[in-house]
């Protein structure tokens, strides 16, 4: 599992860091079951702050993503095999927004809209 | 994939490898059964002094003798048959061919003596020392081993390297770690389910025979059985310090500083060609390797000229970020 966050974007950290592990669970490199590094450790390896990370988790918890349990960590649940689907459309989603020359915070604020 | 034999290489491979130990064994096992002036049970264990002090049946002996050469040819064999060629050449494919011919001789070799040195005995109990028998069987059996592994043929070597390099683009500031498990192959579960049960099994029968000596003979497999339980697991990072690897038991455990690196690569590695097996191995041109299951695999190149390869899932992913963070580290300096 990939995690980039960059401390210079103007995306919150947690946020950046949640998506980080979305996109993996997207990517099927994180698969149902497995679990994430432990907070304390990931927050040492990327240098960030532990309840940068915490918060993250918490966020993809309440996503149903995750699962927090003591002792055990952060597990991936079930629903990560759910969002394949998801992850087939965005390709196709991709392509066609580059076709129309549209950043990728265009395409986003389009999806936002459409919500 | 190109194969790293021709079809007339693995003919000759197969015959090598494969027919000639089980002709050897069987050769052994006819002429065994063939004696007809063994004492019953006949001495199948000798203690330290040369003093025959463990006894069996003729048939239990020979079944077990037979089983294990033919297990051993035929992974050697089908191992051999579907090598692939490799960037560079490697001695281990031809070793591994005469291991197979060294394996069947010298068990041949040490079977047939012992129970030959019996014939015409009336308790097994009489027999004479082995020792003379064991350095004969190694002996012959080393010679045969030699001529089987300079005729085996030699695999093909690709001469360049098909390791590709990719690299990742990081910002100044940005933080990068990749994290992966490493687990085992259900091959090495099952194959360590089977040892397992066997060293429990041994420890069971020792104890109810109770003799004491033999706690030693299988307190070393048991030994070997925890180690490679610890080491069936693994878990990787990498991330601005380097590359940390470490299986689940805690030991062993690598670290590969940044500033040590000089660059990764994506390869594939064949794990008894390249490594002669599976686990914590040494390889040739100084490669340490975990090596879990043959494939994809992660290559981290040390200034020292060494190098670390683990065969982990998204090897692409993860030679990105080490190339990355390394191309950082040397633009910071």
């Amino acid at each position: 599992m990939l995690i980039r966050v960059d401390p210079a974007s103007s995306i919150p950290l947690f946020e950046q860091l949640a998506a980080a592990v979305r996109s993996e669970v997207l990517r099927e490199s994180v698969r149902a079951g497995e679990r994430l590094p432990a907070g304390r450790d990931l927050a040492e390896s990327l240098d960030i702050n532990v309840h940068t990370v915490l918060r993250a988790y918490q966020l993809l918890r309440d996503e149903g993503l995750i699962e927090l349990r003591r002792g055990r960590g952060a597990v991936v649940t079930d629903r990560a095999r759910e969002y394949a689907a998801l992850s087939a459309l965005l390709p196709q989603l991709v392509a066609e927004a580059k076709r129309l020359d549209l950043s990728p915070t265009a395409l986003a604020a389009l999806i936002r809209e459409a919500y | 994939m190109i194969p790293a034999y021709t079809r007339s290489q693995r003919i000759r491979v197969v015959v090598i490898a494969g027919v000639v130990p089980v002709v050897i064994a069987a050769a052994g096992i006819i002429t065994m059964l063939s004696f007809t002036d063994l004492p019953d049970p006949i001495a199948v264990h000798w203690g330290a002094t040369g003093v025959a002090d463990g006894f069996g049946t003729l048939p239990g002996i020979a079944a077990v003798f037979g089983v294990s050469v033919l297990l051993f040819a035929a992974l050697v064999t089908v191992s051999m048959v579907r090598l692939r060629a490799t960037a560079h050449g490697s001695a281990q494919p031809r070793f591994l061919v005469g291991m197979s011919v060294w394996f069947a001789a010298l068990l041949t070799g040490v079977l047939v003596g012992s129970v030959a040195i019996q014939r015409g005995l009336e308790d097994a109990a009489d027999s004479p020392s082995v020792l003379p028998v064991l350095g004969v069987a190694f002996g012959v059996a080393t010679g045969l081993a030699l001529i089987a592994g300079l005729l085996a043929p030699k695999p093909l070597a690709l001469g360049e390297s098909d390791a590709h390099e990719p690299s990742l683009d990081l910002a100044p500031d940005e933080r990068a770690v990749f994290t992966r498990t490493i687990p085992p192959t259900r091959a090495a579960v099952v194959a360590f389910g089977v040892a397992a049960v066997l060293v429990v099994a041994a420890v069971v029968i020792v104890a109810v025979v109770g003799r004491p000596a033999l706690f030693l003979a299988i307190a070393i497999p048991a030994f070997i059985c925890v180690l490679a339980f610890a080491s069936l697991n693994w878990r990787m990072r990498i991330g601005r310090s380097g590359l940390f690897l470490r299986a689940a038991g805690g030991f062993p455990r690598f670290t590969v500083p940044i500033e040590e690196i000089t660059g990764a690569s994506v390869v594939d590695v064949q794990a008894l060609a390249e490594f002669g097996g599976w686990g914590v191995r040494f390889g040739k041109g100084g490669r340490t390797g975990v090596i879990l299951r043959s494939g994809e695999a992660l290559e981290v190149a040390r200034t020292s000229g060494r190098a670390l390869v683990v065969t982990v899932d998204d090897a692409a992913t993860a030679a990105a970020l080490v190339n990355g963070l390394v191309q950082r580290h040397r633009a910071a300096r």
